[in-house]
């Protein structure tokens, strides 16, 4: 009696772990992005978290992240994606990993240098700890979308001004850009100080790509 | 089968009295009806915030339900004493347990019927299509109950009702991120790890399968292939929380 329940229970679950996966491939194969329902139009919506706005912005960083990773591995027309990082720093302009993102990811991926330009500024101004990284994305930003290698030069030297920056480094890097740099060295050296500065390994994975690359076209 | 349909009556005139069971049905009518004025804060359109917003209510609903009545009913049979006198009738416990079970899934199918028909009136009044996918996405709903409710029978078998609710929750959400497992599995390194990760993945519900709300919003269409099996998955699912509930019962000392 017992071998029969348990051969049966045993009968039960393998067709559960076949109708399973024949579910999982089928959603793949029909595959919706993440619902975009619960992103507020404004930040209007601030007064009405009761002063959880903080913990909302956390909520909506995570659905931005899903958000991207859903669109890289599929359409990839981040529709929303700009909005999102601007309404996540202005929930909670103190919230780096946000500004960071926007520096790297959404002038290459959304073609928006402007876009990522504003929330870069916003986020200097917002007095965050690492303020010197935002004036470097922001200077290469300028460098190399806007072709305006005088304001680049600029925001790297407010970038060596800031505490905890790397003054060597960006010094040498702005001192090339005043030169009217067009050498190679200059983009590999970018990305190689992005790569070991960075602290998030989806930007370390996306920039190790792009080096690769960068390398292979040389 | 008899001891089973009376047992199922029983209950179902039990739990349609309880006052959680309004309760909650209150709260989720509320929700949905207010849910209009919340999509006029989303970057979306209103009928699918509405849309959104009614389905993972009425998800969220069916936990509550069984948290609430589904954990307590075993526990709160055993600690007033009542199961004595069905235990010594010729009733076997696992007609017992899957009376109770059938019971407690007709008054909440009723309940779920009650906040269906509110949510595809107010969508409806809106201006929103009733289309059949949203309707399939209910049932999908239901499923998703049957097994949660199953579940919470299963943890209140062997344990307090309090750590049975928690083992409850916990098995909603384990279930819902279930997908990030299978993500985590091919990025996973090691030559113990993986194949951890793929038990778990394995061992918990995929609750996601019932979860279509992206695709509605979307308008991404799924084959009716694809609803069918969601539904004989959740029944399979049930099946085999109940049967491992009866087995647990059966042995246990009372």
């Amino acid at each position: 009696m017992r071998t029969s329940i348990a051969a049966a229970l045993a009968v039960v679950w393998l067709l559960v772990l076949a109708a399973q996966n024949r579910l999982t491939s089928i959603r793949t194969k029909h595959f919706a992005p993440p619902s975009m329902a619960f992103v507020p139009q404004s930040e209007k919506i601030k007064p009405y978290l009761l002063g959880f706005h903080t913990a909302y912005a956390d909520y909506l960083w995570i659905r931005t992240t899903l958000y991207f990773g859903s669109e890289f591995l599929s359409h990839g027309q981040y529709k929303w994606l700009v909005h999102m990082v601007d309404l996540v720093t202005r929930l909670n302009p103190t919230f780096y990993p946000a500004y960071e993102f926007a520096g790297l990811m959404i002038p290459d991926i959304c073609q928006d240098p402007d876009a990522a330009r504003v929330i870069l500024q916003r986020g200097i101004s917002s007095a965050t700890d690492r303020r010197w990284k935002l004036w470097y994305y922001l200077g290469m930003i300028y460098y190399e979308y806007y072709k305006d290698k005088k304001n680049a030069a600029a925001c790297l030297t407010y970038a060596v001004t800031q505490s905890g920056a790397p003054g060597y480094r960006l010094a040498g890097i702005a001192a090339a850009m005043f030169k009217n740099a067009g050498a190679p060295e200059e983009g590999r050296d970018f990305l190689e100080f992005v790569y070991t500065t960075s602290e998030n390994p989806e930007v370390k994975r996306y920039v190790a790509g792009k080096l690769q690359a960068y390398l292979e076209k040389k | 089968m008899r001891p089973i349909i009376e047992i199922a009556s029983n209950m179902f005139k039990e739990t349609i009295r309880n006052n959680v069971l309004y309760l909650v049905l209150f709260f989720v009518v509320a929700l949905i009806v207010l849910s209009v004025f919340i999509a006029d804060w989303s970057v979306f359109a209103r009928i699918q915030v509405m849309q959104d917003f009614g389905l993972a209510t009425m998800s969220l609903a069916g936990l509550m339900l069984s948290i609430f009545i589904g954990v307590g009913m075993l526990g709160k049979e055993m600690s007033q004493k009542t199961l004595y006198h069905v235990v010594t009738k010729p009733v076997s416990r696992e007609q017992f347990v899957c009376g109770k079970f059938a019971g407690l899934f007709a008054t909440l199918l009723l309940t779920y019927l009650v906040m269906s028909v509110v949510f595809l009136c107010t969508l409806a009044y809106l201006g929103g299509a009733i289309t059949p996918p949203l309707v399939y996405a209910i049932f999908l709903i239901w499923a998703e109950m049957s097994v949660v409710i199953s579940a919470s029978i299963f943890f209140s078998t062997f344990t307090s009702p309090m750590l049975a609710s928690f083992f409850s929750l916990a098995f909603y959400v384990a279930g819902h991120l279930n997908d990030l497992l299978s993500i985590k599995m091919v990025e996973a390194k090691g030559s113990v790890y993986p194949h951890v990760l793929k038990a778990i993945y394995y061992i918990l519900p995929n609750l996601e399968h019932f979860n279509v709300r992206d695709n509605i919003i979307y308008g991404v269409g799924l084959p009716v292939s694809y609803y069918c099996l969601a539904i004989v998955y959740g029944i399979l699912y049930t099946v085999l929380f109940l049967s491992l509930s009866c087995i647990l019962f059966a042995g246990k000392d009372l």
